[in-house]
């Protein structure tokens, strides 16, 4: 029995080695639509690897299919993680091809982008489900940062236990207020930063080599 | 409404589970509602005389359909204005957390290869798995019958509209005929907080939904027992009630089989095409997650998307409907 046991947790102590040293981490980036998750995984992707994940736009739901870049290293204070990023689709619950409208798109193709745009809402919530080992939370920090979708996502992401780190985006706005951020989700460590101008992104490497490895 | 999938004309009665999977006969995932004109196949035309409960329900969601439209605006433009809450930070984990146990022994008591085989053929008792709903719902856990938005996750997101409701039954959750019964013993409702109440109100619609294909068998059977149990009509009971059984309504399906595989390019062979605004609804009644208000107007439940496994549903504007299974939704099939 004893004997059983032993190699029960040597196995299983070999089991995590293997996750925790070979297997590159999963790291989903969400966070409601236009919040700049794309800008920052392609910060991040072309910083550490050279190359783009997809194309930024300020239309919103311009990312309407999950794009992954995969062996990311980032390496900060003798830190390194190797990590896979999903940059995921905008996370809503309501979709209408009318706000595409204002941005002088046709109607067939707004509403086209609408459905694409919901079925890629649907595809997030997947990921998050079965898919990722820790979430990076973009939120505009021009913004209020409390609202349903992102309390329920932070709710989901609590409830399994995943990591979380929430990025305050676009800083170089005027408008930007990271300490609402602060405030309304202070059991997370809130990261500021601006994606779109490579503002304070070490900070951004250091708290993922450490909060991921 | 009866599904009929595109690819090989098979008819699936209002509120079918089996579809979920894709079409057990073809593997399609394609369907459309069956054209009202097809022989003896409608709702209003099986229910006939034989049980009036249906023909009330048959008429009632065509009156539905307008009204509710516009009670979904009207929601839809006073929860815009509503502030959020903060307070649903604490229920959402409670919740899942709770979701994911009863979902886990759920997945603990089911054979791994139930889904596969009762996709593959309606088997008989044999493979009946312990969340079906003929079996589910003499033990069914009670709780009150919530039509509280918030209770289930949906917030912004407007359930049946309240007028029709007092006359008609809620939308359907697939046949949860414990559901209904637990409605009615509502003193359990006083010591269970609002999480437990939302546990239980989705739990055995989502748990037999995502644990398995019920046969057509089951599905009869669960609606004859339904109908001697309650005589508060729960729709995806029902449904299957008023509709032919699965069989016969293959054997008058060919006549309105299209004859293309590719969904795009086929028509259906009746005339009267139903209103899209009517399918819309009895798309919305029936599937909880993805609701489609307008064309390129949607308004979805995160919590249903998060919790199912199943599909989601891209309405497209012929009326057609797609519906997802998990088996296309691996990781690799994701990458670009």
């Amino acid at each position: 029995m004893g004997l059983l046991t032993d190699l029960r947790d040597s196995i299983s102590r070999v089991v995590d080695r293997l996750f925790s040293e070979s297997e590159p981490k999963r790291i989903g980036i969400y966070g409601p639509p236009n919040a700049g998750k794309t800008t920052l995984a392609n910060r991040i992707a072309r910083d550490w690897t050279g190359d783009a994940i997809g194309p930024e736009s300020h239309i919103p739901h311009e990312t309407r299919r999950a794009r992954r870049k995969e062996n990311v290293e980032i390496e900060r204070n003798g830190k390194k993680v190797t990590i896979d990023i999903v940059d995921t689709p905008g996370v809503t619950t309501k979709v209408d091809y009318k706000e595409f409208l204002e941005h002088d798109m046709e109607k067939d193709d707004a509403v086209r982008r609408s459905r694409e745009a919901t079925e890629g809402v649907a595809e997030a919530m997947h990921w998050l489900r079965e898919d990722v080992d820790g979430v990076i939370y973009v939120l505009d920090s021009t913004k209020d940062p409390i609202s349903q979708v992102n309390t329920m996502l932070i709710g989901i992401i609590e409830s399994q236990d995943l990591p979380v780190l929430i990025f305050a985006n676009k800083i170089d706005l005027e408008e930007s207020n990271v300490e609402r951020i602060t405030n309304a989700y202070p059991q997370h460590e809130t990261v500021e930063l601006s994606a779109l101008e490579g503002e304070n992104m070490d900070e951004v490497y250091a708290k993922i080599a450490e909060y991921f490895a | 409404m009866p599904h009929q999938c595109t690819t090989c004309g098979k008819v699936f009665p209002d509120g079918s589970k089996e579809m979920l999977s894709g079409c057990p006969s073809c593997g399609g995932n394609k369907f459309q509602f069956q054209p009202a004109s097809s022989a003896g196949g409608t709702p209003a035309d099986a229910a006939g005389g034989s049980d009036d409960t249906p023909t009330q329900r048959g008429a009632g969601t065509r009156d539905l359909t307008s009204s509710a439209a516009d009670a979904v605006r009207e929601r839809a433009t006073e929860t815009e204005s509503r502030p959020d809450t903060g307070d649903e930070e604490v229920t959402v984990s409670d919740w899942v957390n709770s979701k994911r146990e009863s979902g886990a022994s759920a997945d603990a008591a089911r054979p791994d290869s139930s889904r596969a085989s009762s996709t593959d053929a309606p088997a008989g008792p044999a493979s009946r798995s312990p969340n079906d709903p003929a079996s589910d719902s003499p033990s069914a856990p009670s709780g009150e019958s919530s039509s509280d938005d918030s209770s289930r996750g949906w917030g912004e997101w407007p359930t049946a509209p309240n007028s029709p409701s007092e006359t008609e039954p809620e939308p359907p959750r697939g046949t949860t005929a414990g559901e209904a019964a637990g409605s009615e013993t509502a003193g359990s409702s006083d010591h269970a907080p609002h999480i437990r109440a939302r546990e239980t109100d989705e739990d055995t619609s989502q748990r037999s939904a995502r644990s398995d294909v019920v046969t057509p068998e089951e599905l009869a059977a669960a609606g004859a027992k339904h109908r001697e149990s309650t005589e508060r009509t729960e729709p995806g009971v029902t449904a299957s009630d008023r509709n032919e059984t699965p069989d016969e309504a293959e054997a008058s399906a060919p006549q309105t089989a299209p004859p293309d595989v590719d969904g795009t390019t086929i028509e259906p062979s009746s005339d009267e095409r139903p209103d899209l605004d009517q399918l819309r609804e009895e798309l919305n009644d029936q599937f909880e997650s993805i609701k489609i208000v307008n064309p390129g107007q949607y308004e979805l439940n995160l919590m249903e998307l998060y919790d199912r496994d199943e599909y989601i549903i891209s309405l497209r504007e012929d009326g057609r409907y797609v519906i997802e299974v998990p088996d296309s939704w691996g990781p690799g099939s994701r990458e670009d």
